[in-house]
């Protein structure tokens, strides 16, 4: 029983090997990508121009605009910065921002 | 006509459009299921009803946009099929590419449920061709997000293809900011597609269409799409 294990866990010890050397430039970690989802300059936002009213109404003179955006953030593994940026940028375009009416800014940190 | 309403998960109007339908029009109609994508080939009809597909999370039809069914759905709209997104499914509409534009939250910050005015801008299309003279439609909107916005130079790219087919009025039909209720640009209420195959409404016509009902403006889109389903035989 014992043996067995022993050799199953060898298996798994070589092919973990194998996929990190093919890795697709290297060992996978984990990334922690932090999005923010905005509407576009000249757009409007109802949501950011109330707020900016009732900021001014609380005394808040200086305030001169507000936009009210959407923060996410997202874990990933992923084998190089580079790597996840490209996966990240794609995400984006594809669901997390209409980029009709918002644009998006992100920045990655790893995580481990 | 062979019509499919589509459940999403969040749909509430779904019944709603099946009722008026096949209850009210004896319409042979069937349920599209979001997960499934389905060969429409043999349908006339593909309604995207209106709702809070997947609790409007991220944006009002973003994520519903990449159901299996959608799949069908824009194949079926490709290929000339006649599709009728109300609503939220005007907003999934936008989401997939379907009509251009976007839907953004009201210009009021708030949900409106009421009853609005329609001007028929384009009575040439299978959605309402069978108006009459009737060009002021009386029609329920309730929505957050119907603030219709698309680039100065592409709505005017829709008025003159004659892609607007409802705009917000007045009950004599007058366009004006007050009878705007959700600040849509060009007073936006209703597009379709180039091909004008695919349409896309924020007011509610199966909410004013079954004959118990005190106002029946809403049957007009539906019987001018049955008329054309008929007269292609």
């Amino acid at each position: 029983m014992r043996a067995t294990f022993s050799r199953v866990a060898a298996v798994a010890r070589a092919i973990k090997s194998v996929l990190n050397c093919a890795g697709f430039c290297g060992k996978v970690g984990g990334m922690l990508a932090r999005i923010h989802v905005t509407l576009r300059e000249g757009v409007l936002d109802p949501q950011g121009k109330t707020v900016h009213h009732a900021l001014n109404d609380l005394g808040y003179d200086e305030v001169r605009g507000v936009t009210i955006g959407k923060y996410l953030e997202i874990k990933l593994d992923s084998a190089s910065k580079e790597e996840a940026e490209i996966r990240v940028r794609e995400m984006c375009k594809q669901l997390l921002a209409n980029t009709v009416i918002e644009s998006f800014r992100f920045t990655l940190v790893p995580t481990d | 006509m062979k019509c499919g309403v589509v459940v999403f998960p969040g749909s509430n109007c779904d019944h709603d459009c099946y009722h008026i339908l096949h209850h009210v029009l004896n319409q042979e109609t069937h349920w599209l299921w979001h997960k499934e994508e389905a060969d429409l080939g043999s349908f006339d009809l593909v309604i995207l009803p209106g709702g809070f597909s997947y609790g409007d999370y991220l944006r009002a039809g973003a994520i519903a946009r990449f159901s299996p069914v959608m799949n069908s759905i824009i194949h079926f709209a490709e290929n000339g099929g006649t599709v009728l997104g109300i609503c939220n499914g005007f907003q999934i509409l936008l989401e997939c590419g379907l009509l251009p534009g976007v839907l953004m939250q009201n210009q009021s910050g708030k949900f409106i449920c009421k009853n609005v005015f329609v001007r028929v801008e384009n009575s040439d299309t299978v959605f309402t061709r069978d108006g009459g003279e009737k060009n002021v439609l009386e029609i329920p909107i309730a929505h957050h997000q119907g603030s219709y916005y698309i680039d100065p130079r592409s709505l005017r790219r829709l008025e003159s293809n004659g892609q607007i087919v409802f705009r917000y009025c007045d009950d004599g039909g007058n366009i004006s900011a007050e009878s705007n209720p959700n600040g849509s640009v060009g007073a936006v209420a209703g597009i379709t597609n180039a091909q004008k195959n695919v349409m896309g409404m924020m007011p509610h016509p199966e909410r004013c269409a079954d004959p118990l009902w005190s106002r029946t403006d809403g049957q007009i889109i539906f019987r001018s799409l049955i008329a054309n389903s008929r007269r292609r035989g």
